[in-house]
């Protein structure tokens, strides 16, 4: 596959092409981006590896727009402030990595770009519906960022799977959800697990002696990159998710939540001396009314509420939580009404 | 003095990251378990020159919390370090005076590095 190289320093370009074509990629190098697009006209590149020190929505945006949504845009930078990876992603990107760049590291981002790449090709279809329900769908490479976000976590190399290991049973659930309360959809995540791998894993990453306390932690702070990682793949200007915090549950009960689901995925995360399996579905879910008395922590807002004067009191799509709750009954009318994307309890 | 820093984040394991990475590098480790609990350490720590907070938690939010923080006149900088990367929420975090938004899984060289830029000027690790 054809890797494309943008950076301005010569040096840095011709030391990554080098690495590149020795790992056996066919490579592009350009000094700019308008150079490049005005070379790939012909045909949009499929992956980028592009220099910036300010990653914005513009340039990331003009590059989709001529490369189209499937491009495959990893990041490169020389100022790694603190807000760089977030913006870069939040741009749209799709890896970030920082100068000076390890040989090691940046072949395995090209590598998993290329198997995101490889897999897009596999699922594709021409459905490039904006509606939120088509976004869903196109959840082209979702689990490979998964994996690598969890595998980070982690701390230990995971493969996505089709099919479980050999006598995998689950033992532990973890569930979290993503809002689309303007569409009342939610999109439902289950991860679990038995108590082997959790074991293996907080060993992974903390090491010592196992201990028992930090495994829900750990499983639950995994569904919640894994949640993040769904939200940033399926995020785009017109539909944004509320992310909802995790919590354990039995794991017949997690599955029982997903009858149903009008879409559903399901994949393993495995390693060696562990499995985790994950199943993403999309659910309908009817919003409520209720009065700001009875407002709850973890409903969602549907619409933004203002006080008399008009001031934002909470935008919509916002998760509630006790302390703003609070806010909302002292400033406005307990009798109000307003729409949830969440039950009470 | 070592440098303090506060993680308010409500997953134990991301505090237990954070704790690692950090002390390693020669900084105290406040925790904090949502925005409330912060909140409540903030007044009783006076010597905490950097917080580190994610952005969804029960009870009050990382967003929240430095709403409250800036609304008292706070200076301590806070960074955001959650798996959120949406772009208003990154905005609403920055016109109340954020100084970062590091998006989990996090690396942990890149928060030593952050948290030494940012308490650069306070007593050396």
């Amino acid at each position: 596959m054809n890797i494309t190289l943008v950076d301005p320093d010569p040096i840095d370009v011709a030391v990554t092409a080098r690495t590149l074509a020795a790992a056996g990629y066919a490579v592009s190098t350009f000094a700019s981006l308008d150079g490049m697009l005005r070379a790939s006209r012909g045909e949009p590149p499929k992956i980028v590896v592009l220099e910036l020190d300010t990653v914005t929505a513009d340039i990331v945006g003009k590059l989709r727009a001529r490369a189209g949504a499937q491009l495959y845009i990893l990041v490169l930078t020389s100022k790694p402030r603190a807000a760089t990876a977030g913006s870069a992603f939040a741009a749209g990107a799709d890896d970030y990595m920082r100068k000076p760049v390890r040989r090691e590291e940046l072949l395995a981002r090209v590598a998993k770009a290329v198997r995101m790449q490889s897999l897009i090709a596999a699922t594709c279809s021409d459905d490039a519906s904006h509606s939120p329900l088509g976004r869903l769908k196109a959840w082209k490479g979702a689990e490979l960022t998964v994996c690598v976000d969890v595998a980070a976590m982690t701390r230990a190399p995971l493969d996505v799977q089709e099919t479980a290991a050999a006598g995998w049973t689950p033992e532990y659930c973890a569930q979290t959800r993503l809002f689309l309360p303007d569409q009342e959809l939610e999109l439902a995540l289950l991860l679990t697990t038995n108590q082997a791998s959790l074991s293996a894993t907080a060993r992974q990453m903390f090491g010592g002696a196992d201990d028992p306390e930090v495994h829900q932690e750990v499983l639950l702070e995994m569904a919640n990159l894994a949640a993040g990682a769904l939200k940033r793949k399926a995020l785009t200007e017109d539909v944004v998710f509320t992310l909802d915090l995790p919590a354990c549950v039995p794991p017949a009960a997690g599955i029982a939540l997903l009858e149903d689901a009008v879409l559903a995925k399901r994949w393993f995360l495995v390693a060696r001396d562990r499995c985790f399996e994950l199943r993403a579905a999309i659910r309908r879910r009817e919003n409520r009314v209720v009065s700001v008395a009875e407002l709850r922590e973890g409903m969602v807002l549907v619409g933004s509420v203002r006080n008399a004067a008009g001031t934002l009191l909470a935008a919509a799509g916002t998760r509630l939580t006790s302390a703003m709750i609070d806010r909302l009954r002292a400033q406005v009318s307990g009798a109000l009404s307003l729409e949830v994307a969440r039950a009470a309890g | 003095m070592r440098r303090r820093v506060m993680i308010v984040d409500d997953s134990l394991i991301v505090r237990r990251q954070v704790q690692n990475a950090l002390a390693a590098a020669g900084f105290e480790v406040t925790h904090a378990v949502d925005g409330v609990d912060a909140l409540a350490k903030v007044d009783e720590t006076p010597d905490l020159v950097l917080i580190f907070c994610d952005v969804n938690m029960p009870r009050m939010g990382g967003l929240e919390l430095i709403e409250a923080l800036a609304s008292r006149g706070s200076s301590i900088p806070v960074v955001m370090l959650t798996t959120e990367a949406e772009r208003s929420l990154i905005a609403r975090a920055d016109a109340s005076g954020a100084k970062g938004w590091i998006v989990k899984p996090f690396d942990a060289e890149m928060l030593v590095e952050t948290a030494d830029l940012l308490t650069a000027g306070s007593a050396e690790p």
